[in-house]
């Protein structure tokens, strides 16, 4: 099992950008010394629930301020941008880290954001498809060419060509059925989301393995990631208040049509939230529940930069006794 | 003064893709480390003339591996990306570096480029236009919307905001004298072509002056940069043929990447392009010997003394501050590094600015003659 880290960076109530770019980097720095294996970056558009938009820009940067540590976007929607330039900054962070840059991807979670970017909400689908197809010909061989209802240009090379042998490793983001069932049909690693219910992640785990068996594909050595936010505290009370704090914006934009509090109360179960012993169990049963070899925490939660530190420093040790 | 070091990432035919940027991220660290203020990455794509297509995600690269050093575009083809897109990474920039990014634009020279990214280069210079307006709004405003005849989509709330009062710093790569206008009128500052003589120069930065100072701009403050291909060592001749091959290739790249020069291009808003290729080839440099040998004319390439009188020159002539030197062609990593530190430490110590009482007053005499 591996361990990371990834960054929503939501702006809160009385914080400016700057102080969350600060933790993140703050953090980064402080897991690259550590046993952590990888970071993700969580890409969001014009609200306060996440400050970054360009999350392979920002995986540059981690990649530049860190020496070992692998970094990847967390949902980089290749949807609503170009594929050629998706390609491009993967291959180019691919070389300038050596290999240590994951291109992580989604189709897009917001239909506002397809609308926004002038893409036809009714294609979704197939232009993630398209988008793909484009981007994973070029990781693999540093040219590509199309001629679709979406995209049309000529073969071009795409520079500079990976550094990674038949590129830079990817994952998709687990947002729905059809994305799933086309993740396993490659046999491509799926990330589970964190705001998805232990439910809800078991039946994709499902769907993902029925339709890897009914397409003859060998899904074998696939590490799925999970995805938990993390709070430790002394009491599981202050814990599940201090996220609820954290998470109360997101859920009103991300789930509009789901009671409030059902949906707080569900994440509030299910992440790796309360005492430590707590935290632990509930994130192992998340896992296994889903299927997923290596898991992304989230300290974000946790405002007091010590106070995560210290819960960082404990997982730091418990990767350290029964992971290495 | 101040002294830059532009990275061409252009990959010579005995060089992988892989030995080009492993020698572009030990450049930009050596340049800190060397003592230049700051480095400038240039756009291509799919051409061998340069590797970086992304130059945000490049420089977001280097201003993570590096303390002090300021890392500029030079340049970002504006039109082909979406503005607020634009915005994102430059505030994203501007806030992790804590204003250590420069935002260095141009318009667009490649026909690949507008092809692939689906966008009209008979239109470069209109969209330059509404797109700089909208992100440099956006920096200020922290909001961004657009309905125009280029571009529609509601006001959105931009993320991050800037870190730098005002957004970060803009460059203009300013060759034509309707660029040059474009830019004076806004008071941006321009980066110079290092293909060009003092002489001409020096009527840029005078048109600069005119038209900036008729705007309410102060003209001594603007940070206007001088572009050079530059190598020095105590041999002159050896540090021109050092870079001989290397800028042979480079050349024939440049022509090869853009259709602009073919005599038979209709492609309508690029005719100063066009027209100094058409001096360039009566002058008989098409041959790119020749070319290369008029460039080294011009350019701090020789000994200490030589690149001092050079440089020298251009900056009594024009009343500029800011270097930027490109010594990619110098050989290995090693001979590289070598000719940066030699620069640093034989060249950049001699050079003085024109005093700021010079500047103002050729500037304000040329007004008043024009007046």
């Amino acid at each position: 099992m591996k361990f990371g880290l990834f960054f929503l960076n939501l702006l809160g109530q009385d914080e400016s950008s700057e102080q969350i770019l600060e933790r993140m980097l703050d953090t980064a720095q402080y897991a690259d010394q550590s046993h952590f294996d990888q970071f993700a970056v969580y890409e969001n558009h014009f609200s306060t629930n996440g400050v970054v938009g360009a999350p392979i820009t920002v995986a540059g940067y981690l990649l530049g301020l860190t020496e070992r540590i692998k970094v990847a976007s967390l949902n980089q929607v290749i949807t609503t941008h170009h594929p050629v330039r998706v390609a491009e900054e993967a291959c180019l962070l691919d070389q300038m880290s050596e290999g240590r840059f994951i291109l992580g991807f989604s189709d897009s979670e917001k239909t506002q954001d397809m609308t926004f970017f002038n893409r036809p909400t009714d294609s979704q689908q197939q232009i993630f498809e398209v988008c793909h197809e484009i981007i994973d010909e070029a990781l693999k061989t540093g040219f590509c060419q199309t001629d679709n209802d979406f995209y049309s240009f000529p073969r071009i090379s795409i520079n500079p060509h990976p550094y990674t042998q038949g590129g830079p490793e990817q994952f998709v983001l687990a947002t729905s059925e059809s994305i799933v069932a086309w993740a396993a049909k490659r046999a491509l690693p799926l990330i589970y989301k964190w705001d998805d219910s232990n439910e809800r992640r078991q039946a994709l785990a499902i769907r993902y393995r029925k339709t890897a068996d009914e397409h003859g594909v060998d899904i074998e050595n696939v590490r799925h990631r999970l995805t938990l936010i993390a709070n430790k505290q002394d009491t599981e009370e202050a814990a599940r208040n201090e996220v609820r704090e954290y998470l109360s914006a997101y859920i009103r934009e991300m789930h509009p049509d789901i009671d409030f509090e059902t949906k707080m109360n569900q994440l509030l179960d299910e992440n790796a939230i309360g005492v430590y012993q707590q935290a632990i169990d509930k994130g192992n049963m998340a896992m296994e529940l889903c299927d997923a070899s290596d898991v992304l925490w989230s300290f974000e939660s946790m405002k007091d930069l010590d106070r995560r530190r210290a819960a960082m420093n404990l997982v730091n040790e418990r990767i350290k006794s029964h992971h290495l | 003064m101040k002294f830059g070091n532009f990275l061409f990432t252009y990959k010579p035919p005995e060089l992988s893709h892989r030995e080009v940027i492993g020698r572009f991220v030990n450049l930009a660290k050596a340049s800190e480390q060397c003592g230049f203020d700051d480095i400038w990455l240039l756009e291509h794509h799919f051409t061998d003339f340069g590797l970086t297509g992304n130059l945000f995600v490049a420089a977001a690269n280097i201003l993570g591996a590096t303390k002090t050093l300021n890392v500029g575009t030079a340049a970002v083809v504006l039109p082909t990306a979406h503005p607020v897109r634009q915005l994102e990474d430059v505030n994203l920039l501007d806030q992790m570096s804590k204003g250590r990014f420069r935002f260095g634009i141009c318009r667009g020279l490649y026909h690949k480029d507008f092809r692939v990214f689906a966008t009209d280069m008979e239109n470069s210079r209109a969209l330059m236009d509404c797109w700089y307006d909208l992100i440099k709004n956006g920096m200020t405003e922290g909001y961004i919307g657009a309905d125009n005849e280029h571009i529609r989509f509601p006001k959105v709330q931009v993320n991050p905001k800037a870190y730098t009062q005002g957004g970060a710093p803009f460059y203009v790569v300013a060759e034509s004298a309707s660029t040059t206008e474009w830019a004076a009128i806004r008071g941006l500052p321009m980066i110079i072509s290092w293909i060009i003589k003092t002489s001409e120069k020096k009527t840029q930065i005078e048109l600069y002056n005119e038209i900036a100072m008729e705007n309410g701009h102060d003209v001594n403050n603007i940070d206007h940069c001088l572009s050079y291909i530059t190598s020095v060592d105590h041999d002159s001749q050896r540090a021109k043929e050092i870079c001989r091959d290397f800028l042979r290739h480079w050349y024939d790249g440049y022509v090869n990447a853009t259709c602009i020069f073919d005599d038979s291009d209709q492609t309508r808003g690029y005719d100063f392009h066009k027209g100094q290729w058409r001096d360039f080839v009566l002058k008989g440099h098409k041959n790119t010997n020749r070319r290369v040998d008029y460039s080294y004319e011009i350019n701090p390439v020789g000994t200490p003394q030589e690149c001092i009188e050079i440089i020298q020159n251009d900056l009594e002539a024009t009343g500029i501050r800011h270097i930027n030197c490109g010594f990619e062609a110098n050989g290995s990593e090693e001979e590289i590094i070598r000719s940066m530190k030699m620069f640093q430490s034989e060249v950049a110590p001699y050079l003085k600015p024109k005093s700021e009482s010079k500047a103002t007053a050729t500037a304000e005499a040329r007004l008043e003659a024009v007046a």
